[in-house]
């Protein structure tokens, strides 16, 4: 049940917000505590785990060789997946199941009855003759779901438009290694699964990603040509001395903030309670500043983008993307911190990681 | 507009997956899990939460075993809600019916709240007529809140609401914290008005309700101003509340105005926003539990 639904309640929190005493005891600008764990699934090629709040996500990536024709030819790009669990609160928010009905789908001679204009029990099959009722009511019904489905807020496909933006088009990630021969390439799913979803998800997803890139180790085989085939092909590792593997280097992805606004108020990172008033979200993309003494309003900004229903005025849009960029080198130090502390630690690669999840 | 603070550093929760840990001094050869033998010798009846197996009584479910004479059950900790006359509920409305609203009170089924059962504007003797079934959207709208009292309680589970007390009604401006229902006791009063200054319901179905202040209204709620502004004091002292009340759930402590006033006063140290840090929590937790066992060997 979501616990926010009456009237008297959002008019609280707006007021909360807007006074900047939000109702867990946060400024417009604190974030809650985050924990970030790297490495946690063993049989995953790079695992993470976010909790942000109550906000909990995996993030699972794993490659798998693929053999194609020419490999030079091809786009080199990280395939983002979000996944939702059904359950935990906000859930409902995530759209119905992309089940598709059968009686939906059109049959064979009502395609052709829209496309080419014949009927199948035309003799004639010269004249051309419009569809009749029945197969443009299924027609509109068919449009009609998908455009409804379209415009419910289908979160998991903002965040993977957004983490593809970020990790593919606005870094510089050595992606053409990827490409390990000229007929073989690895295919990386990057995988989140969101456990909980109690507001701030992109923030969450983006420091997950980051933190399970930098986990993932890739392996580059040993690549013989075959003149016979003209193909090259892929030899087993003999040598464990011999391995070759390399890492992302996730300094080389921008920071990203987002910041959220409800009426005419901005702050960062909603919980539970106030992900369900819908803010409007605003993301930005930002190249490390050279100095922290730098004001905020002094960067670079490669990219930034608005979500969610409600426009916005131009006073109000410069204040989110501040607030934004605010947010974004906030994150800055902190993910350093964790990965100077996980480069610290010496992880033995067969303990067992007790997962347990809170309630 | 929060421009005067300065910029906190985000806190990085310690990797605690428990919630902390605290002592608690419970007897564990109290408590089973399902497929535990409960009793040796076969002279025992068998009472809920209990089969039979090889001669021997083992528990089917986790939880502290009971024993009534010759009759052993096994009562589970962690239960649905169910409704028992007289209790206080905090609930909102689900669906508008003919004469009567449905509440979702997190128990297993909806409650009926009929028409008949509520005060409207104009007196607690009013007759009901047929304006009113027309108007009953005017009254109360799915999602808005109530505090109502369990009427009866049907022996198909069906639980019947009313709320014909000056102190029921529709809830306005406030925030509603779910806990889990097992830790609310039956008490003798759930509405307080807390020393710190604000207003709580404890429903006895987990929900609480934290509000400016406990007010009877005649109308039963019906005119509330949802336009009125909360005093900035106010804010504060609820969203500590809730914090508090947050970290008495997680760590399974009963939630009754004593112990949430024990943890309010024992959290004044510390900054509103530290209490969501997880270890921070547990240390207060643990406070708080000493001070329970304290007050009561006294």
């Amino acid at each position: 049940m979501d616990v926010v639904r009456s009237k008297g309640q959002r008019m609280f929190l707006h007021q909360a917000i807007e006074h900047g005493i939000r109702i867990d005891g946060r400024g417009s600008f604190d974030h809650r505590p985050l924990s970030l764990e790297q490495g946690i699934l063993r049989t995953a090629d790079g695992s993470a785990r976010v909790i942000l709040g109550k906000t909990e996500l995996f993030v699972i990536i794993n490659a798998e060789m693929l053999e194609v024709d020419d490999s030079s030819s091809l786009e080199k790009r990280l395939n983002f997946t979000v996944k939702i669990a059904p359950q935990g609160p906000n859930a409902a928010r995530f759209g119905p199941d992309e089940k598709r009905r059968d009686d939906e789908d059109l049959e064979r001679d009502e395609i052709l009855q829209l496309s080419v204009g014949i009927r199948p029990e035309q003799e004639n099959s010269s004249v051309i003759m419009p569809p009749s009722d029945n197969v443009l009511d299924k027609l509109a019904v068919k449009y009609e779901r998908e455009i409804s489905e379209e415009n419910e807020c289908l979160v998991s496909r903002d965040i993977e438009a957004a983490l593809d933006k970020i990790f593919n088009d606005l870094s510089e990630l050595e992606l053409e290694r990827i490409a390990v021969s000229k007929n073989h390439v690895w295919s990386i799913e990057v995988e989140l699964m969101v456990v909980k979803y109690a507001g701030n998800l992109l923030e969450a997803a983006y420091l997950g990603a980051k933190a399970a890139l930098d986990d993932f180790v890739c392996i580059q085989p040993p690549v013989t040509h075959d003149t016979e085939t003209g193909k090259d092909l892929i030899g087993a590792v003999q040598d464990e001395d011999a391995l070759v593997s390399w890492k992302f280097d996730i300094e080389k992805t921008p920071l990203i903030g987002t910041s959220y606004r409800v009426g005419d108020s901005v702050f960062l990172d909603p919980n539970d309670y106030e992900e369900v008033l819908n803010p409007v979200l605003c993301w930005v993309a930002i190249d490390r500043p050279t100095s922290n003494k730098i004001a905020d309003d002094d960067c670079c900004i490669s990219w930034s983008a608005l979500t969610g229903t409600g426009g916005t005025r131009d006073g109000i849009h410069r204040e989110m993307l501040t607030t934004a960029i605010r947010s974004a080198r906030k994150w800055d130090p902190v993910l350093r911190d964790y990965i100077k502390l996980w480069r610290q630690t010496k992880r033995d690669p067969y303990a067992t990681v007790l997962l347990s999840f809170n309630k | 507009m929060n421009s005067g603070a300065p910029d906190r550093q985000i806190p990085l929760a310690p990797n605690t997956r428990v919630f902390g840990h605290i002592d608690r001094q419970i007897d564990i050869n109290r408590i089973v899990v399902p497929g535990f033998p409960v009793s040796s010798t076969g002279e025992f009846m068998r009472g809920h939460g209990t089969y039979f197996r090889n001669g021997e009584l083992h528990a089917s479910l986790a939880g502290s075993v009971r024993q009534v004479n010759q009759l052993i059950n096994v009562q589970s900790i962690k239960q649905r809600y169910s409704p028992e006359v007289g209790d206080v509920i905090v609930g909102s409305i689900t669906e508008v019916q003919d004469k009567r609203w449905k509440v979702d009170i997190n128990s297993r089924s909806d409650g009926h709240l009929l028409l008949a059962s509520v005060n409207l504007p104009g007196g607690e003797l009013r007759r009901k007529t047929v304006e009113d079934e027309l108007a009953m959207r005017d009254y109360l709208v799915e999602g808005d809140f109530i505090s109502a009292e369990v009427q009866q309680v049907h022996h198909d589970g069906a639980c019947f609401l009313h709320t014909r007390n000056l102190k029921y009604g529709k809830l306005g401006l406030g925030l509603a914290v779910k806990v889990p229902s097992y830790l609310i006791k039956r008490r003798k009063a759930h509405f307080h008005s807390l020393p710190c200054g604000v207003g709580v319901i404890i429903g006895c179905n987990g929900m609480i309700w934290l509000c400016e202040q406990i007010s009877e209204d005649v109308d039963g709620g019906y005119n509330i101003d949802l336009a009125a502004r909360v005093p900035e004091e106010t804010l504060r002292v609820i969203a500590r509340l809730h914090n508090c009340i947050r970290l008495l759930a997680n760590h399974g402590i009963h939630i009754f105005e004593t112990s949430i006033m024990f943890c309010y006063d024992l959290s004044k140290s510390h900054g509103t926003q530290e209490l969501l840090r997880n270890d921070l929590a547990a240390e207060l937790a643990d406070q708080v539990i000493q001070q329970l066992r304290a007050g009561m060997e006294e």
